[in-house]
């Protein structure tokens, strides 16, 4: 394999991921339903990209990124990683061939104060990968934790505390050096900087980025306020109701979106500046239901721009522009309004 | 009657607790301009929840209000609420009628076993004198039309787990407005919220505003919410105001070198350069036994010895704007 | 590490605070809890008074005083029938004499007879735990038959000692039956919890129909399997078994529940993605997590097991004379007669409410203090 291919291949591809979960009833259990979690799900991530993941809350982006590290395990679909020019299928990995695989991709948690063992100190808690990896030595385990604890700004002295003598910065800062703990490549950051302070939130979200440069990182950041994932993601996937409603570079999707959710998404964010005008597209009704689904684009409902065949097709992810993905059936002839558009400075 | 209906004036709640005294609000001041909204903005930990709690004289032990003054304006005279007991007659008149408080986590506010409707009569039911039942529902179903609850109807006799995070949010502003209080105090009411859920609460109570003419004391840690509904802005650190002032001084002059961090360290939309932010150094402090200084001096970029000489004060910098910092 | 070691001897109070491990969070915390402290005092006398009970006694407990029969508690002075004062407390000699109305028997004191009480001295013969001889006694006067702290009971036995011999038999009972029952309440509540499916929905049922059962006569029929030639020995273990295997159901119960709410912990899931197995999980990360819990729950259940010991032998299908334990004294307290006229018979029970209450307050503290991080 040539070298430019190593790089413009995707570091990881997922194709057609499927997550139901089956509603039982009775003493029988009966399966009675279907919760689609996650539905058909394809995606590429990059080396060294951030992808952001945004959506409301049970469109499925935290069983998505769950479903990845087959946390979750998925119904149907495959997973592939490449390193270094090796193609993985994830999803056939028997349990310890899975572990060993463990290494390579990582998780950040949301809670920071959920997220660490109370009853275990720093260095047991950064430690506690690498020792079950096993191919560590205590004085390399050592040496490496010390190292990380630095990395991640905290002070080397502090190792033997216990989590509670940690404010929720601090906290997050301890989980990410576990994360990276045994050099990683993939990392998966779950609603990472949500439960932290604006100040806290900068800090942690600055370190992301450092770390990213300094260990060739690549991270799905997953996320529900769209101006952070703005910040740090090279790319956006708009997810809803378990589907990849867009998918495009950073700026194309804020400026120019090209599905009628993203625009209302977009609409919705408040801007720090009293001197902007926010221009509201109100989106009627609610959230969908993933155990029952509205028939066609499950959009629909609430879309402005609902036509007769919304209600009926389903609109598959396509290509409507180089490298932006959009499922609606109208996305080459809506005029949708971006950020420049909806935040009007007065 | 008086161009303010709620004046705090060096407000100190305190909670004596084992290991020494937690100094949660240390001398708060603000004014509430009547038909205006004012929002206090501060991180965890830095008394704004307190505040209001204090407000409403519902500080859970060990807390205590031990000095200041909260002067409310009915229209007719001036209380000042902090010389009523909590449990007193007259503070039971003030809540619920007058000021009203709804709060971050919708579900857990409103009993779970009492179904909507019964507990939006119940809290119009214990301000009448005479008791009218037919009364009081037909001022709930109103009020249920007027936050646009989906099926009003329905939705009276269903219980909260039977709704979505964001009806529970209308159902609790139905249930504080109920009694068209003067006073809504919002404690982060659309946090725990989708944006664009939290869109249509912060819209609803922008037109409730118009509608009823009253106040809002507007609690958040979210810059962005802020910007879009406060008329004024108190920023809170570490138990303090430390600037006050119109939303337009705050955000094209914050002079507090905290509020020029907290506005510096937010990503801004559409406004993506690759940079890095620039983040406050160090963590927020817990106000156990704090030390007679500067709240910020630990954090502060421009700290000089000075500032650990001793507890500035709030200054009056331009009409309206003031700042509690030793350099401004 | 070498290094921490050295700097940890130096570590300001704060930083000592900030490496406390759980036991001593829990400890600093539980200390502060009054009542849990005295009643942790409490308990800590009461088995050593019972575990040495020889030692405590004033005399053998199988002896009895043809000259003391039901005799009331002995009355301890200061002042003698002169008015002197004495700084060494005594007791005095007893004479029987006979109401002449209802020929009722009664003790009054013979002034002239006056034994001093004193710390240390040679009494009855004994071998501690079994198998130490020895013949020295706390307290008491080495004048047989005359001081009997608690009163004798119908045969003439000296209370006193009888119940300090029973305390060892009774709280014992509560503390090997409820090794029983964290055993089977572990082994069965952590398969429930963890592996789920049908082995939980088995396993809940059964704890259902055992919860559904009248406990009373479910002893009763477990006592009556028993074979009467056991020796009182077998019996007790018998005993405490069968408390067990009723008791097991609610610790059962309560290790399911935690190990369903720590199995979605996010720390756990962590260690999943850090390429932990389950094994590890549950040793590493799981266990120590409700360790605490159980700790709670354990000591919570100690005095239900000594209230189970105490109504079977009371009901005469526990342990049966001559091993004493507070059932069995109890026994003869059990019509109204003996309690109306000799109203010292109850003392054993005061004690088994005194023991029942302290281990309350110790579990009530400890669970104030189990979680340290809330």
């Amino acid at each position: 394999m040539s070298e430019i291919d190593k790089n413009t291949q995707p570091l990881l591809e997922i194709t057609g991921l499927k997550k139901h979960y089956p509603i039982e009833a009775g003493i029988a259990k009966k399966q009675v339903g279907l919760v689609k979690a996650v539905d058909d799900v394809t995606l590429s991530i990059r080396r060294n990209e951030v992808l952001g993941v945004v959506g409301e809350s049970g469109c499925g982006k935290t069983t998505l990124g769950r479903t990845i590290l087959r946390i979750i395990e998925p119904t149907e679909g495959s997973i592939k990683f490449h390193f270094d020019g090796k193609e993985i299928d994830f999803i056939s990995l028997d349990k310890k061939a899975l572990r060993g695989m463990r290494r390579h991709i990582q998780m950040i948690f949301q809670n920071p104060y959920t997220s660490l063992n109370p009853r275990m100190t720093i260095f047991d808690i950064v430690a506690e990968p690498m020792r079950l990896a096993g191919d560590y030595t205590e004085d390399e385990i050592s040496d490496r934790v010390r190292d990380l604890i630095g990395k991640v700004g905290l002070e080397v002295k502090h190792l033997n505390r216990y989590p509670h003598a940690f404010s929720g910065g601090q906290r997050q800062r301890i989980g990410i050096a576990r994360a990276l703990a045994l050099g990683p490549r993939f990392v998966v950051a779950d609603e990472a900087v949500s439960a932290l302070d604006v100040s806290i939130q900068a800090q942690i979200l600055n370190l992301l980025q450092e770390l990213k440069e300094e260990y060739d990182l690549t991270y799905m950041f997953i996320a529900h306020n769209l101006s952070v994932v703005e910040h740090i993601s090279d790319r956006v996937c708009v997810m809803y109701l378990g589907r990849v409603a867009e998918l495009s570079e950073t700026e194309e999707l804020f400026y120019h979106p090209m599905h009628p959710y993203t625009e209302a998404l977009l609409s919705a964010i408040p801007v720090a500046d009293p001197t902007v005008k926010n221009e509201r597209i109100v989106m009627p009704g609610e959230v969908g239901n993933a155990a029952n689904l509205p028939s066609g684009c499950c959009f629909h409902p609430r879309c402005r721009y609902a036509q007769e065949c919304c209600r009926k097709e389903c609109p598959p992810l396509r290509e409507a522009a180089p490298g932006h993905f959009v499922a609606c059936h109208f996305a080459d002839s809506l005029k949708l309004n971006g950020i420049g558009e909806l935040k009007i400075k007065n | 009657m008086n161009e303010y209906i709620l004046q705090v004036k060096n407000l100190k709640t305190w909670f004596r607790l084992d290991t020494g005294t937690l100094k949660a609000v240390d001398d708060v001041t603000f004014s509430l301009k009547r038909n205006e909204t004012i929002g206090i903005i501060g991180e965890s930990g830095c008394g704004k929840s307190v505040t209001a709690h204090s407000i409403l004289r519902t500080v859970q032990n060990p807390g205590k209000v031990l000095g200041g003054e909260i002067l409310y304006d009915d229209g007719s005279r001036l209380a000042d609420l902090v010389n009523y007991k909590p449990d007193s007659r007259e503070m039971r008149h003030l809540r619920g009628r007058e000021i009203s408080m709804i709060f971050q986590e919708p579900m857990a506010s409103l009993a779970p076993v009492y179904t909507i409707g019964a507990q939006m009569m119940e809290a119009v039911m214990v301000h009448q004198d005479k008791k009218d039942k037919m009364a009081a529902k037909d001022a709930c179903m109103e009020m249920l039309r007027a936050v646009g609850m989906p099926d009003p109807e329905q939705k009276f006799n269903s219980y909260p787990h039977q709704m979505s995070g964001g009806q529970c949010q209308r159902a609790m502003i139905a249930l504080a407005m109920v009694n068209r209080p003067r006073i809504l105090i919002a404690d982060e009411p659309t946090t725990a919220l989708d944006v664009t859920v939290q869109a249509q609460i912060t819209d609803l109570m922008k037109r409730f505003q118009k509608e009823y003419n009253m106040s809002i004391i507007y609690i958040t840690h979210d810059m962005g919410v802020i910007a879009e509904m406060a008329d004024t802005i108190a920023v809170m650190y570490l138990g303090r105001v430390v600037e006050s002032g119109s939303v337009k001084a705050i955000f094209q002059n914050p002079l507090h070198p905290y509020t020029r961090g907290l506005l510096k360290s937010m990503p801004v939309l559409g406004n993506k350069t690759g940079e890095k932010l620039n983040a406050i150094e160090g963590n927020v402090p817990v106000p156990l036994d704090p030390p007679e200084e500067c709240g910020f001096c630990s954090r502060c970029p421009n700290r000089t010895p000075e500032c650990g000489a001793g507890i500035p004060s709030l200054k009056e910098v331009e009409p309206g704007h003031l700042v509690r910092c030793f350099h401004v | 590490m070498a290094l921490f070691k050295k700097k940890k001897a130096k570590v300001s109070m704060e930083e000592a605070m900030y490496m406390e491990t759980q036991a001593q969070l829990i400890w600093r915390k539980f200390k502060k809890h009054k009542l849990a402290m005295a009643g942790m005092v409490i308990l800590i006398i009461l088995y050593l008074v019972g575990f040495f009970s020889e030692f405590f006694a004033t005399q053998d407990i199988a002896k009895r005083s043809t000259t003391a029969i039901s005799m009331a508690p002995t009355k301890i002075h200061f002042v003698d029938a002169e008015g002197n004062f004495s700084l060494q407390p005594f007791v005095y000699g007893l004479k029987q004499e006979e109401d002449p109305v209802t020929w009722r028997k009664y003790y009054v004191e013979d002034t002239t007879q006056k034994y001093p009480l004193q710390f240390f001295y040679h009494g009855d013969p004994y071998k501690l735990l079994g198998f130490i001889p020895g013949d020295i006694h706390f307290f008491g006067t080495p004048q047989p038959d005359v001081f009997f702290p608690f009163g004798t009971d119908l045969s003439g036995r000296d209370l006193y000692s009888r119940v300090l011999s029973a305390l060892r038999i009774s709280l014992t009972t509560g503390l090997v039956g409820v090794f029983f029952t964290f055993i089977l309440g572990c082994l069965f509540g952590g398969i429930s919890g963890f592996y789920g499916g049908i082995a939980d929905t088995i396993i809940q049922r059964v704890i259902e129909f055992l919860m559904s059962m009248p406990s009373i006569p479910l002893w009763m029929a477990l006592a009556a399997a028993f074979p009467s030639t056991w020796s009182s020995l077998q019996t007790y273990f018998a005993i405490t078994i069968i408390l067990s295997l009723i008791g097991w159901t609610s610790l059962a119960r309560v290790v399911r529940g935690k190990l369903l709410e720590l199995r979605n912990e996010d720390f756990v899931t962590a260690a999943r993605v850090a390429g932990a197995s389950d094994g590890y999980i549950i040793t590493k990360h799981l266990l120590p997590s409700f360790s605490s819990y159980l700790i709670v729950n354990v000591t919570l259940a100690i005095p239900g097991m000594i209230l189970s010991e105490t109504s079977l032998s009371f009901l005469g299908i526990g342990l049966t004379p001559p091993i004493v334990s507070l059932g069995v004294l109890l026994q003869d307290a059990q019509s109204i007669n003996t309690v109306s006229m000799y109203p010292w018979m109850m003392i054993p029970g005061l004690f088994v409410v005194i023991a029942v209450l302290a281990f309350n307050f110790v579990g009530d503290g400890l669970r104030d203090a189990a979680d340290p991080y809330k």
